[in-house]
């Protein structure tokens, strides 16, 4: 049975992205947790790779890896740290985690079988340069220039809202 | 050159993801852990519109997820000031802890 080496990665860095994503959830220590997200980012890059999509895979290490977690990390630090059971040890809060992964996997459950079912074509041929910085610049900046430009807006108000929020406030007089 | 992975094995992994986080949102009492577990979705939705993306060799899938990363960036900084303030004011970040709109 002949792997080819674009099936193989694509199993390798499936497995460990989904044994990364689990441990995000089950690692008690919020900072550990972290790191297995990060490794989590970069199997999820490198299967942007293997989807000729080579400047997100970038991206998706720079921003989410890179940017996002480094603020992850240091609000973490920042906080109280306390080790303490993922699940609230209360009788009523322990009874109601077997129903919620039920509904998780209810849900996960029918999106597959849609999946299963939708029947999609066959892949399209794509161009050389597909994923590459200058076709998606050139969607970008053609076609999408206005949600360029709100993006901008969004991220301006998103600073200046992180700043105020997490202000410390002067005693009131 | 056709791919060798069909379309669906990514919308499976891609499923999986989203229902992994789904259930650390859900189970986790850590909000900064909820937080991550979030953008673990976002993750996963992201694959699924790289994947169309590449299925239809249309590059609008990837502005997307361009877009995508950048709302997401914006909402971990003030998800996170919002942590600190709360941080601050009640020293937890337990979700447990927050039930003053509970009734």
């Amino acid at each position: 049975m002949g792997f080819t080496p674009e099936a193989l990665l694509f199993a390798v860095f499936s497995v460990s992205s989904v044994i990364a994503a689990l441990g995000v959830v089950v690692i008690r220590d919020p900072v550990k947790a972290a790191l297995s997200l990060i490794a989590c980012f970069f199997s999820i890059s490198c299967l942007f790779v293997l989807q000729s999509a080579e400047l997100l895979a970038v991206l998706e290490i720079l921003v989410y890896a890179g940017a996002i977690m480094v603020l992850f990390v240091f609000v973490i630090m920042l906080v109280e740290n306390r080790d303490e059971a993922i699940v609230n040890p209360a009788l009523g809060q322990r009874l109601g985690v077997p129903l919620k992964l039920a509904a998780v996997a209810l849900v996960a459950f029918a999106l597959l079988n849609g999946v299963r079912r939708a029947g999609l074509s066959t892949p399209e041929d794509l161009p050389t340069d597909f994923g590459s910085v200058s076709s998606v610049g050139h969607e970008f900046f053609d076609n999408f220039l206005f949600h360029f430009e709100v993006t901008s807006v969004l991220l301006l108000v998103g600073i200046v809202g992180a700043v105020v929020i997490s202000k410390r406030r002067k005693p009131q007089t | 050159m056709s791919p060798a992975i069909p379309v669906e094995n990514y919308l499976y992994l891609a499923i999986v993801l989203f229902s992994i986080g789904a259930a650390g949102v859900l189970i986790r009492r850590n909000a900064i852990v909820v937080f991550m577990c979030i953008e673990l979705m976002l993750n996963a939705a992201n694959l699924v519109l790289i994947s169309f993306a590449r299925h239809h060799a249309d590059p609008a899938g990837h502005i997307y997820v361009l877009l995508v990363m950048a709302v997401a960036a914006a909402e971990v900084a003030v998800g996170l000031a919002i942590m600190i303030a709360m941080f601050r004011e009640r020293k937890s970040i337990h979700v447990d802890d927050l039930r003053d709109m509970h009734g």
